[in-house]
Parts: C-alpha cells; sequence; structure tokens
C-alpha cells in the first residue's frame, strides 16, 4: 500500500463524510427492513433489496459515497442473507456474482448521476446568465443615452464576474477619464494601458496587469463594434491566483462575446453617434434660443423700463393723455415680450419635449402668480379668484403649471369683451385638483373645442377679428401634460362663452406630513 | 442718515439698460456707478465705497456667478442680480452663492428700487440693521422674539416663528426654499419642500387677511418665499 494513499483517503472520507453517513445509514436501514420481510414472508432472494440504498445513494451524493455503500451491502448481505448466515463467507458463486453487480450497479448509477447533475448545474448556470445577458439587452434596447448604455453593460459585468468593473467611455474628455481613474483607484499603470487603447496608442494586453501586487491584478478588455473601440474595461480580480484568473478571464470573455453580439444586434454604435449628433443639435438651439432670447430681450427691457419711469413721473402722471401714451408703450412691449416666450417655448417643446421639474406645489400660489403677472392687462376686465382656503397640494412643475395658467387668463381676456366677467377657479373633486377659467367671451364650436390645442390653429370665425399666433393653448396643453395634469375646454356654443379646465390627479395628502414634521 | 444718498454700482454691458438705470435710480435718490463689464465692475467694487451692486448675468468677459464669488470673497455688500425669465434653477443658484435677491428682465423701476431699497436697509455701512421689521400689519421685533398683528401678540408654534424669523432677516428680499428648509427643518430635510409648503400655509392663516391671497408671505413661484412690504418709512436712505 502507498504511503500517500491514507491521506488521500481521509481527505476523501472528511469531505464526504456527511453523504458516506448517510449512505451507510440507508444501507443500515434497508438492512433492517429486508431482516424483518425475510422473517415475514420467507422471502428468497432478498438480498437484491440493496440495489435501492446504493441506486439512492449514486444519484443524490455521487459516486464516492455509493461505491462505499455498495462495499456496505455486499458486507451485510454475505453477513445476514447468503449462506453460511452469521459469516461473511459466501459459498455459492451465483450470490458472488450478485454481490458483484452491487458494486457494478453502484459505480454506473453513480457516475450517470453525477454527470447528470453536472449537467443540470451548467444548465442552471447557463440560464441565469442568459437570463442576465437577457435583461441587460432588453435595458439596452429601450436605448437611452450614451452614458446610460454604458451603465448598463458596467452594471451587468459586475454582476455577471462579481469583481470591481471600471469602464472609460471613447469620445470622453480625458480629465474626466483621469477623475474616474482615481475614484475607482486604479493603479497608475493600469489606467495608462487603458488610455492608451483608447487613443489607439496600444494594444490589449494578453495577460494580466499587475497594478499594486498586494492589491490583486487586472485584465483590461475593450469593448468594441466594427473595429471602433467604444471603451476600455478593466475588471480587478481579487488577490491573483493562477487557475483562478484565468479562469475569471475565460468567463470573462465569454461574457464579452455575448454581450457583443447583443450589442451588434441593438446598434450600439449607431445609437452613440446618433446621441452625439443629437446633443450637438440641442446644444446649438439652446445657443441659438439664448442668444435670440438675450438680443430680443435686451431692447425690450430698454424700452419697458423708461416707460415704467415716465409713467411715474409726475410731469406724465399729471398729464391722462401722456400717462395713457406711457401705458400704451410699456402694454405693448410687454405683450411682445409675451410673444417671445411663446416662441421660445414652442422652439423648445418641439425640439427636445418638455423636462418638467416636479415638486410640491400649492395651486393657489401659482394661480397668485399667473394673475399677479398680468394685473396691468387684466384691468380690462372684472376678474374674480374663487378658492378654496385648503387646496391639496399637486406634484407639478410650479413654472410651467403658471405659464399654461397664464396663456389660459390671456385667452380669456382676448376673446372675451372688455367689461365682461373672468373667474379663475379652484378646488378638489374626485381625487383631482381642478383649476378652471370660465369667461362670457366668443365660446367654442364644436370644431373648435376639438381643434383649439392643435399647434397654429386659429378658428376661421375669429381669425380677422383678434390677432395671435395660434402657439398659446398648444404650449400650455404641452407644459400641463409635462407635469402630469389634463387640459380640456367646454362651452355652451359660440358667443356662450368658455371654460377651461386643467386638472391633477391629488397624492393622498396624509402621506406627505408625517405628525409632528411641521411643528413641534 | 437722511442726507446720504446710497451709492449703486451698476455692472451692466448694454448702455440702454445703465442709462435707464441710473435714471430710475437718480430720481429716486441713489448715487449711480457704472461699469460695462466684468473686469470693470470688480474693480470699481474694489476701489469704491458702494452700498448695492446690481449685476447683470449675461457680461461679455465674465461669468455673473464668477463676479458674485469673487465679490463675496471679500465683501457682503448687498448684490441683486439681472436675470432672465425660466431660468429658476440659475436664480437658485445664484442666490446660494450669495445674491441677495434678483429681478426678472424686462421689470419696472418701482420693483427695481423695492428690492434695492431691502437689500440696502440690512447693509447701511456702520448701521446695525434695525431688530424690528413691519410687514404690512405685521410687527416681528427680532431682539424680544415678539410678533404682534395689529398691536396684538400672535402665538406661533417654534417652526413658524423661526420661519418668520429667518424671513424677517431678509425683509423684503427672497429666501430660497432651501435656505428655509435648512434653517427651519435642518440638513436632513432639505427635500421635503412640502413641510415648507404646509407651514407656509399654516402661517397665511395666522397672519394673511385672505390666505389665499397673500400680501405678507409673498411666494417666489420656483424660488422661494419673501416676506413683503418691509416699512420703508424706517429706511435711513429716505
Amino acid at each position: 500500500m502507498p504511503e500517500w494513499l491514507p491521506a488521500v483517503l481521509a481527505r476523501l472520507l472528511k469531505s464526504q463524510l456527511r453523504p458516506v453517513l448517510y449512505g451507510l445509514t440507508l444501507v443500515l436501514a434497508a438492512t433492517v427492513v429486508m431482516l424483518v420481510l425475510g422473517e415475514l414472508f420467507a422471502l428468497d432472494h432478498v438480498g437484491i433489496g440493496y440495489v435501492i440504498p446504493v441506486m439512492i445513494a449514486a444519484t443524490r451524493w455521487g459516486i464516492f459515497p455509493a461505491i462505499l455503500s455498495a462495499i456496505a451491502c455486499v458486507g451485510a448481505s454475505a453477513f445476514f442473507f447468503y449462506p453460511p448466515i452469521y459469516s461473511f463467507r459466501v459459498s455459492s458463486p451465483q450470490e458472488v456474482m450478485d454481490l458483484v453487480m452491487f458494486v457494478v450497479v453502484a459505480i454506473v448509477t453513480g457516475k450517470l448521476a453525477t454527470s447528470l447533475r453536472e449537467h443540470l448545474d451548467a444548465g442552471r448556470r447557463r440560464e441565469e446568465e442568459i437570463k442576465a445577458l437577457y435583461a441587460m439587452s432588453k435595458r439596452l434596447a429601450a436605448i437611452p443615452t450614451e452614458s446610460e448604455i454604458y451603465a448598463v453593460i458596467q452594471e451587468h459585468l459586475s454582476t455577471t464576474t462579481g469583481c470591481h468593473v471600471s469602464l472609460f467611455e471613447a469620445g470622453v474628455e480625458f480629465s474626466r477619464l483621469q477623475e474616474l481613474a482615481r475614484k475607482d483607484r486604479i493603479p497608475a499603470d493600469v489606467s495608462a494601458a487603458m488610455f492608451a487603447i483608447l487613443e489607439g496608442r496600444g494594444e490589449v494586453p494578453a495577460g494580466l496587469v499587475n497594478g499594486d501586487p498586494n492589491d490583486g491584478s487586472w485584465i483590461i478588455r475593450t469593448l468594441s463594434q466594427r473595429r471602433s473601440v467604444l471603451g476600455v474595461v478593466g475588471i480587478k480580480l481579487p488577490r491573483a491566483q493562477g487557475t483562478n484568473a484565468e479562469l475569471m478571464r475565460q468567463r470573462i470573455d465569454e461574457t464579452f462575446a455575448e454581450a457583443a453580439a447583443t450589442l451588434e444586434r441593438i446598434d450600439v454604435a449607431n445609437a452613440i453617434n446618433e446621441a452625439k449628433l443629437r446633443s450637438q443639435a440641442d446644444q446649438l438651439r439652446d445657443a441659438l434660443i439664448g442668444s435670440v432670447s438675450h438680443e430680443l430681450r435686451t431692447p425690450l427691457a430698454s424700452i419697458i423700463g423708461p416707460a415704467s419711469i415716465l409713467i411715474e413721473a409726475p410731469a406724465v402722471a399729471q398729464d391722462s393723455r401722456l400717462l395713457a401714451m406711457a401705458c400704451l408703450v410699456r402694454d405693448e412691449a410687454e405683450r411682445l415680450n409675451g410673444d417671445i416666450q411663446n416662441l421660445l417655448d414652442a422652439s423648445r417643446i418641439s425640439s427636445s419635449g418638455v423636462r418638467p421639474q416636479l415638486a410640491w406645489t400649492d395651486a393657489a400660489d401659482v394661480i397668485n402668480a399667473a394673475f399677479d403677472r398680468r394685473r396691468a392687462r387684466l384691468a380690462s376686465h372684472r376678474l374674480d379668484i374663487e378658492m378654496g382656503n385648503d387646496l391639496p397640494l399637486i406634484h407639478a412643475d410650479p413654472i410651467l403649471v403658471e405659464q399654461a395658467l397664464g396663456q389660459i387668463i390671456d385667452n380669456a381676456v382676448k376673446y372675451s369683451p372688455p367689461d365682461s366677467r373672468i373667474v379663475i377657479s379652484a378646488r378638489e373633486q374626485d381625487g383631482r385638483l381642478i383649476i378652471d377659467v370660465t369667461d362670457e367671451g366668443m365660446g367654442l364650436s364644436d370644431e373648435e373645442r376639438e381643434r383649439m390645442c392643435e399647434r397654429f390653429y386659429r378658428s376661421p370665425r375669429l381669425e380677422a377679428q383678434i390677432r395671435g399666433s395660434g402657439l398659446g393653448l398648444w404650449i400650455a396643453k404641452a407644459f400641463i401634460a409635462a407635469s402630469g395634469g389634463r387640459l380640456e375646454a367646454e362651452s355652451e356654443g359660440p358667443d356662450r362663452g368658455t371654460r377651461v379646465v386643467i386638472s391633477f390627479p391629488v397624492a393622498d395628502q396624509s402621506l406627505l406630513m408625517p405628525a409632528g414634521a411641521a411643528d413641534e | 442718515m437722511s442726507e446720504i444718498r446710497p451709492s449703486v454700482l451698476v455692472i451692466d454691458d448694454e448702455r440702454a439698460i445703465r442709462r435707464f438705470l441710473r435714471t430710475g435710480l437718480e430720481m429716486n435718490s441713489f448715487n449711480v456707478l457704472e461699469a460695462e463689464n466684468g473686469a470693470a465692475g470688480l474693480r470699481e467694487a474694489t476701489l469704491r465705497n458702494v452700498d448695492l451692486i446690481i449685476l447683470d448675468l449675461a457680461l461679455p468677459d465674465m461669468d455673473g456667478a464668477e463676479i458674485l464669488e469673487r465679490v463675496r470673497s471679500w465683501s457682503t455688500v448687498p448684490i441683486i442680480v439681472l436675470s432672465v425669465r425660466s431660468k429658476e434653477a440659475e436664480k437658485v443658484r445664484l442666490l446660494e452663492l450669495g445674491a441677495d435677491d434678483y429681478i426678472t428682465k424686462p421689470f419696472g423701476i418701482a420693483e427695481l428700487i423695492a428690492r434695492c431699497r431691502a437689500a440696502i436697509r440690512r447693509h447701511i455701512r456702520g448701521v446695525p440693521p434695525s431688530p424690528v421689521i413691519h410687514a404690512g400689519p405685521l410687527t416681528i421685533d427680532l431682539s424680544a422674539r415678539r410678533i404682534t398683528l395689529d398691536g396684538e401678540i400672535l402665538q406661533l408654534s417654534v417652526k413658524e416663528y423661526r420661519l418668520l424669523q429667518v424671513l424677517a432677516q431678509h425683509a423684503g428680499n427672497v429666501v430660497t426654499q432651501q435656505h428655509l428648509l435648512q434653517e427651519v427643518w435642518g440638513q436632513t430635510h432639505l427635500n421635503n419642500a412640502h413641510y415648507l409648503r404646509i407651514l407656509i400655509r399654516k402661517l397665511r392663516h395666522k397672519v394673511e387677511t385672505v390666505p389665499t391671497r397673500p400680501q405678507i408671505l409673498v411666494t417666489e413661484l420656483g424660488v422661494g418665499y419673501r416676506l413683503a412690504n418691509p416699512s420703508l418709512k424706517k429706511a435711513p436712505a429716505d
């Protein structure tokens, strides 16, 4: 017997102790059952029953416990069931064959069961991986922005490898990458290699890159498509151990192959290019809007400001005709300012959509702001505000809602005769906060009511009498919708007044204020 | 004090706006200094003794925020920023950088003068700000911690008093929502804007004649709140 055998056996026994014990217990149980059955029914060939514990041990715990169980079975059947009974001697060759059978059955089923189990495990693992990949491709397919694409890939890699993953995007400023490298604590030589690859100066290292030898080593891989590098990924391996790292790299490469296929399918390269173009167009538009806004408003400010001085100057205030002139200058300039705001808003809505800044908002504040901002223009009408003391808060963008409400009020003033009544009211009704503006003006025909929120729609009935751009309500509707609300209009018909209603869902107010939070 | 005319430094690159501001401010007993760009503005602010700076944000040579920060690094002089509409986030940022108030272009002179007086009242050279602030029928005595409405003492909760106190310290000028949340509830509640909405509403019920049409606790939509109508009769500038 070689010297190393006991040691190996001991290790094997230690790791397999529990399954082996289970197997032996099964054999013991089978022996007792068969002894009892043999006594009761006087059976021959009871020994064949030992196939059962051997099979169970083989399928459940693997080959080693199965073989040990088989040996135990051989011993037990020789001792209890084959003559001479209560002795390990076996006389008949037929019975020796039976015993050999046990061992063969044990080995064969054990092997089968083990490989079956391995297949099953591998299948399950694969299923998990595919699920993760599928989840990733689903998230990628919803293509968000460029940086989100990278975030999805990075997150997927770090969950599938279980390691820290750093991803440098192509086309990002060098200083930001450096900052990222510092934040992720990437060793200098690793980040240098990553930068080199991004800039097209370096090759992807085949092996590991050792940063700080005490702190694990790094694998570098590129994320590329159609020969253009989309990003460089650095993955930090926990404490390098030869085989472990090799295995890890294999898995990362597999993940990458899968990811590359997914990326190919959803065409990330194009998406990223488009995103870049889009953001350039956005920048151009913002710059344009910014400059229009500045170029047009500065002269307007130089008209409205001095007009306000004239209006207050004693010499003008004493002469009603001069005062009226000065007021006309101011009001018309303010109207022009509103028109410019409309154009800017319209271009904002159609080019990039509205990005609301949702916040808990008191509708009373919004109504007051909309009213106060155009107090001067409202002097021609009798205006009433009706609102309860305890309106629920809404979650909306206060600025957008105020601008929308302002448009609606402007329209009410524009399309109703001087000295008529306009009522702005706010209340809670059926779980919604309702703000409505009711006038006694031109009213709406069915067609007008349906089309009034279309861009550039002007009613043929009123187009010649009242000027306008056809943008106001379209903007109002977009702003209200962006804030999660609805805009509707009703009218009993032409010349019978209009009621424009905006409404917002109301959250459960009791959730807003935990007891004692406001005051103690 | 009444013969001292406070001097205002106007930093704006548009000649027409500077002329309008000079006329309007001089008619309202201010001395006016002008600077047509950021560099000149900073120079004037350092060399001259100014009581107030009116700063346009869109200057050709420098970012308004940068000028604001540079002035704030050595001076507490009140600064009012001229901004354009629909940039509430920018207004909030500038207020947090140390601007005392903002005014949205285009604006009328009366509005500007009111903001200027409110800002300047707290910073008149060498004069400690008055501990008693009047806002319409409301009187806030910061030293006695007493609030009266039409002469009658008003019972307020701790948080209501704290809120009113912070607004009173900036009477007439806007205070950002973030600042109020931090001062009244502390750093951990900066995202709970609804606390503020509800507390303001409670306070309005106590001090406003018509709580839904507030004249004293005025909302600056998307930015914060303002304690309006500080009694200007007591301002030394008048």
